[in-house]
């Protein structure tokens, strides 16, 4: 009956209850495991508590090196910048250098000014010592190169990079271990980003990209057998950021695992979702679209005839641009059980768009989206409701249309002001005798990312 | 209910395991709830056995674990849920606790807890002197001054004027 016999033993002793060592007693992995949430600095002094402690730092495979410390400490003003650099960067050298020789798992570095021919110093470290791990806070204002030799290419599983500055990344080969990579305030050349995104990697499963630049690509393909989330945020293909048109590529998206597909940013040249029938949930909201964007972009992510792959996806959030134009781009044959409208603030100082947003024509009159309206969705959120006869109109043929909706939660903006107005709603007609409409609060439902930056316009005049 | 498997005959059906702790005391767990911990599945694989004895977990920790292995295999709870069931789990409990209960999810292999747990000892620990981590969890200085001071002599690389808060 002792199946115990194959369960591993516990290495402590039983709990005694008299006076005892509350902490040295635990194995070696376990404090490890402990101490890997410590800054780097507090796991080397842990070598004066006792005898017991002299070396357990040397052996802790996650190191977090943090220049804060260093700098709060070291401030001098005469030397304001380089002594706290110094300092920190002597302290990283003898970690590493008086360790045990022991493999080291994970190497993150928090440090406001770094210094790029340290930093890749220390990743030609991280490439002998098989790291899996890596992640970069910070930043710096430097052209150099970040330069990710073969060997680490091959052995590392994540990687975090979260910089200030858009510092250029090269990579010598593609990333044949790595799951998930988070890239913020990088610029991706083209050979590395085909690297990294369109093929080799086979085991990425999380792709992250936040403010960065691909550049010199006519068409920017992320071919992922494995991706099961995909998000780009504010991703742009020329200098400016914060330009009209700033993505000037097209996004293929090839993965047939993905789960949840999020985009941000600036109106696409192209788009294309293939093969990705796992698609669970989307998200679309663009960003700074320029005035005249029907005419001149005509195949971007707007038209509909473009939303090919969205077709088996369970859900789907959009933004007020994408559904200013009276379509949500769902065809007949999307099963779509939920929807979700984030309508987004338009400033009064941008009332020509605003008037041009009132004076399109009637949601009724596109029948395109009906089938689907009708037959599929259960559930639809609208979100940030300022009560103007705009979006009134919107949920009024919502709810005309949705045969089978059981659900919708309509969040109003803050303000008693035209709160009636929806209240009125409950006794519009319905299409559906089951429909429950509820009022929730806004901040309870937020959705990360999607719904931050709220000042960005959607729309240019 | 039960994750699919392709081993077959053991997670066919939704079935129960009992588990006895060290104090001879007795928990019925579903087995989709004991096979988040990856030793139990492995027990579970190897044996018919549905009585599986921990000889090093006592009732307290035990129990513990198995409340959370229990919310964790339980499908009607969204990834949310468990997120804040994890948080609210670890906050406020003694040091000790977490201690035993680090201990216990190690030995059982339960990755997850283990990590959070660890966690939340580190947040306790954080950014402390020295004396006061030897003072808080009893750790007897076997040092002599001298000895104590060489080493803070070799490290200097170390050992700045940092000055820590002391709780």
């Amino acid at each position: 009956m002792q199946a115990a016999a194959s369960c591993k033993k516990l290495r402590t002793p039983r709990p005694k209850k008299y006076f005892v060592d509350r902490l040295s007693p635990l194995p070696n992995d376990v404090l490890h495991r402990v101490l890997s949430y410590l800054d780097f600095l507090d796991v080397v002094r842990t070598s004066v508590l006792s005898k017991r402690w002299r070396f357990v730092w040397t052996s802790v495979p996650y190191l977090n090196f943090n220049m804060d410390w260093f700098l709060k400490y070291n401030y001098n003003e005469r030397f304001e910048c380089l002594e706290p650099q110094i300092k920190f960067w002597d302290f990283i050298k003898w970690s590493l250098l008086l360790r045990d020789g022991s493999q080291i798992i994970k190497i993150c570095m928090y440090s406001d000014n770094m210094m790029i021919d340290q930093l890749n110093g220390l990743i030609r470290v991280a490439a002998r010592q098989k790291v899996q791990e890596l992640c970069f806070l910070g930043g710096d204002y430097t052209s150099k190169e970040l330069e990710f030799p073969r060997g680490l290419c091959e052995t590392l599983i994540v990687l975090t990079l979260n910089l200030c500055d858009t510092i250029p990344l090269r990579v010598t080969t593609v990333f044949s271990s790595l799951q998930s990579l988070t890239l913020r305030g990088v610029h991706i050349p083209c050979d590395t980003a085909e690297k990294l995104l369109s093929n080799g990697c086979a085991k990425l499963e999380n792709i992250y990209l936040e403010d960065c630049q691909i550049k010199d690509l006519e068409q920017i393909d992320i071919l992922a057998c494995n991706l099961k989330n995909l998000t780009i945020v504010n991703v742009c293909t020329c200098d400016r950021f914060w330009a009209v048109g700033s993505f000037d590529s097209k996004l293929r998206i090839c993965a047939p695992k993905l789960l949840s597909f999020c985009y941000i940013g600036p109106v696409l040249r192209g788009f294309a979702l293939e093969n990705t029938i796992s698609l669970k949930n989307v998200s679309i909201r663009l960003l700074r679209v320029p005035g005249n964007y029907q005419v001149e972009y005509k195949n971007h992510l707007l038209c509909p005839a473009r939303f090919i792959g969205l077709n088996s996806a369970k859900s789907l959030t959009l933004s007020t641009l994408v559904v200013k134009d009276r379509k949500f781009g769902l065809s007949r044959d999307k099963k779509l059980p939920s929807l979700f409208i984030r309508l987004k603030e338009i400033p009064w100082s941008r009332r020509k768009s605003r008037k041009a947003l009132e004076n399109r024509s009637p949601w009724k009159s596109r029948i395109e989206d009906i089938a689907c309206l009708s037959y599929n969705v259960k559930f639809i959120q609208v979100s940030n409701l300022d009560g103007s006869e705009f979006v009134l109109e919107l949920v009024k043929f919502l709810l005309q249309n949705g045969k089978v909706l059981q659900k919708m939660e309509i969040m109003h903006r803050g303000g008693e002001r035209k709160q009636k107005n929806f209240k009125e709603l409950i006794t519009l007609p319905k299409a559906s005798s089951e429909v429950v409409i509820s009022f929730p609060e806004y901040s309870q439902r937020k959705i990360p990312w999607f719904d931050r930056g709220d000042s960005d316009p959607e729309y240019d005049d | 209910m039960v994750t699919t498997d392709e081993k077959g005959p053991l997670t066919a059906k939704k079935k129960s395991v009992i588990i006895r702790s060290c104090d001879g005391d007795e928990f019925l767990v579903s087995e989709s709830a004991a096979v988040l911990s990856t030793s139990l599945k492995k027990i579970l694989e190897e044996k018919e056995d549905r009585l599986i004895h921990l000889s090093d977990i006592d009732n307290k920790t035990l129990a513990m674990v198995i409340a959370y292995l229990s919310t964790h295999a339980d499908d009607g709870l969204s990834d949310d849920l468990k997120r804040s069931f994890d948080q609210e789990f670890v906050s406020g409990k003694e040091f000790d606790v977490l201690k035993y209960l680090v201990l216990a999810t190690d030995t059982l292999q339960v990755t997850c807890l283990c990590y959070t747990v660890a966690k939340k000892m580190a947040d306790i620990m954080k950014n402390k002197l020295v004396e006061w981590v030897r003072r808080e969890f009893d750790i007897q200085n076997d040092y002599t001054p001298e000895a104590e001071a060489e080493i803070r002599r070799l490290d200097a690389w170390a050992w700045d004027d940092r000055q820590l808060e002391d709780d």
